[in-house]
């Protein structure tokens, strides 16, 4: 697309590079996180037998994103915890970019329908 | 426990590569894995497949995102409609008749299914937009295998109502949201059945986000099942998303005719016997 800049297109293609270097690298960190603990966990407890059949909420230090983080530092399971918070944490982060980017672009309205959504989710999370 | 994870790594990589395609997450194909074949707690299963969900989202949308398929315009603005709907449909939900919402639902997937095969709309999707669509800059282009092609939007206002919809579904009866996401775009504002897939993919993860804080911090989430079911959905959401351009949309459409069939029948069996919440499920499952 040779189109001169500021077009709809070319503000449309920067978006889209931007957009999609931020989701690649919130999905390769969350994935190596994942694959350490996985492997870590598996080197230690490959022969355990798998416990999920009765549910029992996690405690705390698996729950609770300060506790997943201090308690990663020693344990495997709170690793892979570790990965798993922070993909659950992509999509936000995807809404929250998509804002920082219309906003630079200065394109008020989706900034501020970014805005509204991104309120909206947070909203869900009181 | 070297086992389970190797299969959980598996089913979750089929269900992402599927989710992927299609748009609609892939939750359908893990939950039966989970639950009736590795005996997995019903509570563990749903944080799980939430978190699959995730997974298959951001992992697909990378690719699509830079393909070019994703109209991140319109997800932000349906986004909107479906964050709203599901707000609504968490304080509407005691007061809803669930087993006839849940065969209604289950139904109207089954003829979806059929519709999306047999009466496929003409290939040359609508290159017309309405005025509105106009002033909110969402008619795009998407790549073809001979180029860039652009296309128009139709409908917004009842596309964004039947966002409103399906988030009150998808927060009402579980899975699905996906299903409408597609469908609306697909057959009320007229876009490209592969943008459709790529959008609503986009859209999934950011409401699936949303349920999955909560879940993370009532202590459902299991990281050994979660982790190896979050890694495989990436790497199968991923092949999806490199597969997505070169496959043919007929095809894609009988994909995700399958997958929707498949959700119907689940759904019309959860009203059917009433097992839709994670509380009897659990019962049913141990």
């Amino acid at each position: 697309m040779n189109t001169p800049a500021r077009t709809p297109e070319t503000r449309a293609a920067k978006l889209q590079s931007s957009l999609a270097r931020a989701l690649v690298l919130g999905v390769l960190i969350s994935a190596s996180v994942i694959t350490l603990g996985i492997v870590l966990h598996l080197a230690r407890h490959a022969t355990d037998p798998v416990a999920l059949s009765t549910y029992r909420a996690q405690p705390p230090e698996l729950s609770r994103f300060g506790g997943i983080i201090k308690e990663s530092i020693s344990n495997p399971r709170a690793i892979m915890q570790l990965g798993i918070a922070l993909l659950i944490l992509t999509p936000i982060a995807r809404v929250f970019f998509s804002l920082v980017i219309f906003a630079t672009q200065r394109d008020r309205l989706y900034a501020a329908i970014s805005a509204v959504v991104l309120i909206l989710l947070l909203a869900g999370f009181i | 426990m070297l086992t389970f994870t190797l299969i959980m790594l598996a089913g979750a990589a089929l269900a992402g590569f599927l989710g992927s395609l299609t748009g609609l997450g892939g939750g359908v194909v893990l939950i039966p894995l989970m639950v009736l074949i590795m005996g997995v707690d019903m509570h563990y299963a749903i944080a799980a497949s939430l978190v699959a969900v995730i997974a298959t989202s951001s992992g697909a949308a990378a690719a699509f995102v830079r393909e070019g398929f994703t109209n991140i315009r319109l997800g932000i603005l349906l986004e909107v409609a479906t964050v709203s709907g599901a707000l609504v449909g968490a304080l509407l939900a005691p007061y809803v008749p669930l087993p006839a919402l849940a065969i209604t639902f289950g139904l109207v997937m089954l003829w979806s299914a059929y519709s999306t095969v047999i009466k496929p709309k003409p290939l040359a999707a609508s290159h017309e937009s309405d005025p509105l669509a106009i002033r909110l800059a969402l008619p795009s282009t998407y790549p073809t295998p001979q180029g860039l092609s652009p296309y128009g939007v139709r409908h917004v206002v009842p596309g964004l109502l039947i966002m409103l919809a399906a988030g009150i579904l998808s927060a009402l009866v579980g899975i699905g949201s996906g299903v409408v996401k597609v469908l609306a775009m697909d057959r009320a504002m007229r876009i490209p059945f592969k943008v459709s897939t790529a959008t609503s993919n986009f859209m999934i993860g950011v409401t699936a986000a949303a349920s999955a804080g909560v879940y993370l911090h009532r202590g459902q989430i299991d990281p050994t099942l979660a982790a190896p079911v979050a890694l495989g959905a990436m790497g199968g959401a991923f092949l999806g998303g490199k597969l997505l351009p070169k496959i043919k949309t007929r095809i894609l459409r009988i994909v995700f005719a399958a997958v929707i069939a498949i959700m119907g029948v689940q759904m019309v069996y959860k009203g059917l016997t009433g097992s839709f919440t994670p509380q009897p499920a659990a019962e049913v499952a141990s």
